[in-house]
């Protein structure tokens, strides 16, 4: 049975750090081992900072837990995300780069709401736990 | 030395430290806690301002940095950049295995002398 919890964050630079605190406190709640919570956290603060950066709008995070980690960002702006091409002097624009690196799976809708990012990973066995 | 508190607003930690020492053949700027967004701009701060005195040979510590995403790379980039315009040289130093990561999938461990 899946476990979904969800929750929403005002359009400040701190809710990077507040998302991942959410999904860190969400995946240890389902004994998720330390290194996806990790690698969750990571993918999930690029996603809320890009919805800050490009969307500036209040940003809703789900989480979803059964045997894949699934988390979905959505924001209320314009929409328009995509993989741009970086240079590696580049100062912007890696985030998308490290979560389709990182993620299994990722994708991105353009809604009348505004703008839907999700990714999933797989979980692992709690036994690797540390 | 300088120590800088990034004091996040709205309850989030606010445990982020810059520090910057001089170990006799660098300057050292050490980064403690979470560098992100939120963080970020306070280290672009403090790198600029020791380059721009004319600093050229830079050592930024990450053993005490806890998490890193691509708005703290994009900062380190900038920095990096902005001292070779000068002739400079920027290392990094103890990079954490988890932020180690990061820094491979993005290509960046070509762009940077990691010591």
């Amino acid at each position: 049975m899946a476990s979904v919890v969800s929750t929403v964050f005002p359009a400040v630079a701190p809710s990077a750090s507040g998302a991942r605190r959410f999904v860190v406190s969400a995946l240890r709640r389902e004994a998720v081992s330390s290194d996806r919570v990790d690698l969750a956290a990571l993918l999930t603060s690029e996603l809320v900072t890009n919805a800050f950066l490009h969307a500036g709008t209040e940003t809703r995070v789900s989480v979803r837990v059964n045997e894949t980690i699934r988390i979905d960002v959505f924001d209320t702006g314009a929409g328009g995300v995509g993989l741009r091409t970086v240079g590696v002097e580049a100062i912007h624009g890696r985030g998308l780069h490290i979560v389709d690196a990182l993620a299994d799976d990722w994708g991105h809708e353009d809604t009348p709401e505004g703008s839907h990012v999700w990714f999933e990973i797989t979980r692992e066995p709690a036994a690797a736990q540390g | 030395m300088t120590t800088t508190d990034s004091g996040a607003p709205g309850g989030a930690p606010s445990d982020f430290r810059i520090s910057v020492t001089d170990d006799g053949d660098a300057t050292v700027v050490a980064v403690a806690g979470e560098l992100d967004v939120a963080t970020a701009p306070s280290l672009r701060e403090e790198l600029y301002r020791v380059i721009d005195r004319g600093v050229t040979k830079i050592c930024v510590d990450l053993a005490d940095m806890d998490f890193i995403d691509s708005t703290g790379l994009g900062v380190l980039v900038g920095a990096l950049k902005r001292v070779k315009e000068r002739d400079g040289t920027l290392e990094l130093r103890s990079l954490p295995p988890s932020a180690r990561r990061v820094f491979e999938i993005t290509g960046l461990t070509q762009a940077f002398t990691i010591s």
